[in-house]
């Protein structure tokens, strides 16, 4: 989270009129190629679409049902440890490539479902903090005066918490579960968005161009979506991208302790919560589904990165 | 001029570039005797900066000298460990560049960065230093030096900047005085009142100044040789006399016919056709014939197969097939154009 | 000088207040009965009544406001329901864990990050700053929590019997007893003083530091490594990637052109002429940072056993503490402001560019 405020700080300062006086639409074909030439733009596109493919086809590569409860099903016990037999485990034992957990399930199938919930998670979260957040900033932006005011000292408001924190507290209010855990993410992200498309909206404003469209009478809703947001889509575009990594690692922290997602689900950072003390005793069950979290988030990561070197958009 | 005090042979400069190595300097030949001033004069992007910046061993990390030799009395200094360089720079060779304001550290009192050089070079303790700062300060006529001395770089003005920067070059009264074009980025009055400083501390000091330069104006008031450069080459050199009344290069000559001079009415003033060709598309032949007016009457083969050779004739030299190095005037066909005009 | 800081301590103002308003109107948005709520399904009309009154739930909403806002600025945030204790007297006893835990993560991963990036910057494109990018990377993708029950196997389990054995939960060792200084020095202390000084008695390691009392201070400080290399995980890599972007930038400039044009060796270059610039960007972000060592304290007390504030927090949102929650959601917010304000001034004071005379 911290990382996108950072970006932020830098995207507004970033953001001048000659930035923007660019073409309205980026050539999305040349960002494309310079980001397959990125080292970065290519391992984080790696990552992600191997995740999709994980999400897509879980029904394909899990051995199990996520949520099979195996005893009297197969001869194994609660928490044991992974079973692979290429890796010389008696044929006799079923294969449980990442072990099992405290109901006797097999975690390798629920690793491979969490990636459906994580890439869910990231993508709902950052769609609702990016429409509200854009929509927010677009109208201080463009109205000013006490509208700008209002919404802007909100944000601030917002941005004055450490943001883990304050998705606690929203939690805490609206009570544990996915949803308002989600909707807690949302919120605290929101003002990222809001502050870079009211900037960019009011470095575009001043333009000639804008002025030029007033003229010829069009409305300023119209000027607001056509002329305006447009240009600030791409410092957006790498936010989203980052977004997404910083709201899967929030959401799975909040999972984490107790206040996301529920159990049984087969959510990442519940299976670490529900095995967090069982550290000493069955470390596979903490450790699979913690790598598959960094995999995810570092996928996005590295993607906002190439993305924000491809557009050339200097966020730090 | 028994031995130049600073001698530039064949220097070629090449560039790192995803599509291999670009040459952006090739076979720079000069030679600075003491008390000196030449002047480097091109437009830009034909390697002027470039290598006034090799010769002190600042080429960024993409550029590499890879030929040639930069020998300062007697030493090769592309030879010479960082260590040594380090002591020769600012001490007896010095180098002032384009834009005062973002070439002294922000975070830096003008007194601290001057006060450094006494400090690195003459061992000077901090105190000595900054005594020595607030006179050399004094000396490039910035009123109120021991004030100023604690003023930061932001709060000068660009003229102010740039005095501060010559006061830091000079600080150690160095042989050779390397200037990147120290006058562009300032207003007109205080580009005189800068060259008019520069000169005056030259006679003081004998320092020998090679001046980089796109203002032929410049050249004509601070220049005792020329050198004009095209596209990374040396295409003409002449005493400067010389060179302004009877310019012989076809490049020389569209340079100053690009130039107003005062008290002379032109009908037109003329404009050089398209810019100094790209290092990844440098034509064959001669690097200029694409832009040429010469050979676009006479239309000699050579021109466009073969790259003429820098030919000399007593104190100065032309790089053109067009051009007959024993005559010491331009070719036939532009002279005839030059009266009309 | 005076006056920017006043201006820019008064932009906080509105700020820190905002942050009471929210935190009062969560506290409001609870469903249902504020008395259910907190006292559990069984509590009976008389008692919630008499609950109510004692919380001044029965007042208008603006007046409980003023009322919530009033009572914290004399540093009274409410009882705790759960322990019936109020709310002031357990931030005494947690806060300094937290504190302790969360400076010693910024300071260890201030001196790491920026270590790191310089020496990435300095080697650009060597294998050393490749290697220290990829460890960045992966420290910004780590989940803090992970990373800490990952620590405390691998120490606290694999090491067992070797030297490299930390303990992985708690902060003192049983049978290891911090004495508070005053108790140490023999002081007599009442009141307000005593408040003040168990406070400060609360930072362990501090504590056995004046103290002079080695044992405690070291086995204060093994139980601390783990949680503070966890916590410290995330900032480090952010601050080194920053350092190292910067220091890049930096040493592209003009001035540091000059630098070397006037003789400057490249040992001194770096040091002298170009660490200042880069680290002023630096700085800039070593506050929102502390916001995720606050926001990570929580994760990593809860994997190490630490009963901070963190910690604290989380336990008293399963057992409907409410008071709690909203007084430590305030505390952690304010002083979260409080340092942003701080890292404000400092930079304003250290960059001349904007230093005002």
């Amino acid at each position: 989270m911290t990382k996108m405020k950072t970006a932020v700080a830098a995207a507004e300062a970033n953001i001048t009129a000659e930035t923007l006086m660019g073409p309205a639409v980026p050539m999305w074909k040349r960002t494309w190629q310079r980001l397959l030439r990125k080292r970065s733009g290519q391992v984080g596109l790696f990552i992600i679409g191997f995740m999709v493919v994980i999400a897509l086809a879980a029904p394909i590569l899990a051995p199990y049902d996520p949520d099979q409860v195996l005893i009297g099903v197969e001869h194994v016990k609660r928490r044991e440890a992974p079973c692979i037999h290429l890796l010389g485990c008696e044929a006799s034992k079923p294969q449980h490539i990442m072990g099992t957990d405290e109901n006797v399930r097999d975690v390798y199938s629920r690793i491979l479902y969490g990636a459906r919930i994580s890439l869910m998670i990231g993508i709902v979260t950052v769609s609702v903090s990016l429409i509200f957040g854009v929509l927010i900033g677009a109208v201080a932006g463009f109205f000013g005066g006490w509208t700008d005011t209002i919404l802007m000292r909100f944000m601030d408001v917002i941005l004055g918490f450490p943001s883990l924190l304050l998705a606690i507290a929203i939690v805490a209010v609206l009570g544990p579960g996915i949803q308002n855990a989600l909707l807690a993410v949302s919120i605290v992200s929101l003002p990222a968005y809001a502050r870079v498309t009211r900037a960019s909206v009011l470095s575009v404003k001043t333009l000639d161009f804008v002025a030029a469209s007033q003229l010829l009478g069009a409305s300023r809703w119209r000027i607001l979506f056509r002329r305006v947001l447009p240009n600030a889509l791409t410092p957006i575009v790498v936010l989203a991208t980052l977004g997404i990594a910083t709201s899967i690692l929030d959401a799975a922290g909040l999972s984490f302790l107790g206040l996301g997602a529920q159990p049984p689900m087969a959510e990442w950072g519940t299976m670490l919560g529900s095995a967090k003390d069982q550290i000493f005793s069955a470390p596979h069950l903490v450790f699979f589904p913690g790598i598959a979290i960094m995999l995810t988030v570092l996928g996005f990561n590295l993607l906002g990165d190439g993305l924000r070197d491809a557009l050339d958009t200097r966020l730090n | 001029m028994s031995s130049p005090l600073l001698q530039v042979s064949d220097l070629d400069i090449a560039f790192t570039s995803p599509e291999g190595p670009l040459r952006a300097v090739q076979g720079f030949s000069l030679d600075l005797a003491r008390a000196e001033t030449v002047c480097i004069v091109g437009e830009s992007g034909c390697g002027k900066s470039i290598t006034s910046l090799a010769m002190m061993g600042l080429l960024p990390k993409a550029g590499r000298v890879t030929g040639g030799s930069v020998r300062f009395d007697g030493t090769d200094l592309l030879g010479l460990s960082p260590r040594t360089l380090s002591g020769l720079r600012g001490n007896r060779i010095s180098m002032i560049f384009q834009d005062p304001s973002s070439a002294l550290n922000p975070v830096h009192t003008v007194g601290r960065q001057i006060a450094e050089v006494f400090m690195l070079h003459q061992g000077l303790a901090r105190r000595a230093a900054e005594a020595a700062a607030v006179e050399v300060l004094a000396a490039v006529g910035i009123p109120d030096p021991k004030r100023r001395m604690k003023a930061w770089p932001h709060e000068l003005s660009g003229g102010m900047a740039q005095r501060v920067m010559i006061a830091m070059a000079l600080a150690c009264r160095p042989e050779v005085l390397i200037a990147d074009e120290p006058t562009t980025a300032l207003d007109v009055t205080i580009q005189a009142q800068i060259l008019d400083l520069m000169r005056d501390l030259q006679k003081e000091t004998g320092t020998a100044i090679l001046l980089i330069t796109h203002d032929l104006g410049v050249v004509a008031e601070m220049a005792d040789r020329v050198a004009v450069m095209y596209a990374g080459q040396v295409v003409e050199t002449a005493e400067v006399g010389a060179l302004f009344r009877s310019p012989r290069h076809p490049y020389t000559r569209a340079l100053m016919r690009s130039v107003p001079v005062i008290g002379r009415r032109t009908a037109q003033l003329e404009v050089i056709e398209g810019r100094v060709p790209p290092l990844e598309r440098r034509p064959p032949g001669c690097l200029f014939h694409p832009r040429c007016s010469a050979y676009r009457e006479v239309r000699d083969p050579r021109c466009t197969t073969e790259a003429p050779p820098l030919s000399s004739t007593a104190g100065s030299s032309c790089r053109c097939w067009l051009v007959d190095p024993e005559d010491l005037r331009g070719p036939e066909d532009l002279r005839g154009k030059e009266t009309t005009a | 000088m005076l006056s920017y800081a006043l201006k820019r301590i008064l932009i906080s103002v509105p700020v820190i207040f905002g942050i009471l308003l929210v935190t009062f109107s969560l506290s409001r948005l609870i469903p249902g009965d504020p008395c259910k709520a907190m006292l559990g399904e069984k509590a009976t009309e008389a008692t919630c009544q008499a609950f109510n009154h004692a919380q001044g739930y029965d007042q208008p909403i603006p007046l409980q406001f003023a009322f919530y806002v009033g009572k914290i600025l004399q540093g009274d945030f409410g009882t705790s329901v759960r322990f019936s204790r109020p709310v002031t007297q357990i931030i005494i006893e947690r806060l300094p864990l937290t504190a302790e835990l969360a400076l010693l993560a910024l300071i260890v991963a201030t001196i790491t990050g920026v270590g790191l990036g310089i020496l990435a910057a300095r080697r650009h494109n060597s294998s050393v700053d490749i290697g220290t990018m990829i460890l960045a990377n992966t420290g910004i993708s780590m989940p803090v929590f992970w990373l800490g029950l990952m620590l405390a196997y691998v120490f606290g389990v694999w090491a067992r019997g070797t030297p490299f054995w930390l303990p992985p939960s708690g902060r003192l060792s049983a049978g290891v007893v911090s004495v508070p200084f005053y108790q140490a020095w023999g002081w007599q202390l009442s009141g307000g003083w005593a408040q003040v000084a168990t406070f400060f008695s609360n930072f362990y390691i501090f504590n056995a530091l004046v103290t002079g009392n080695w044992p405690v201070f070291w086995d204060a400080l093994r139980h601390m490594i783990l949680p503070v290399l966890t916590l410290s995980t995330i900032p480090m890599s952010v601050i080194a990637r920053m350092t190292r972007s910067s220091l890049l930038d930096v040493l592209g400039r003009d001035y540091v052109r000059t630098a070397r044009a006037k003789g400057v060796p490249d040992s001194r270059l770096v040091r002298r002429h170009a660490l200042g610039n880069a680290l002023l960007p630096v700085i800039t972000i070593l506050g929102l940072q502390m916001g995720a060592l606050l926001g990570g304290a929580v994760l990593t007390e809860t994997v190490f056993g630490l009963s901070g504030v963190g910690r604290m927090l989380v336990d008293a949102i399963f057992s409907r503490d409410f008071p709690v929650v909203q007084a430590f959601t305030v505390l952690i917010a304010v002083i979260y402001v409080v340092i942003n304000l701080i890292v404000d001034l400092s930079y304003s004071y250290l960059d001349p560019r904007i230093r005002p005379q």
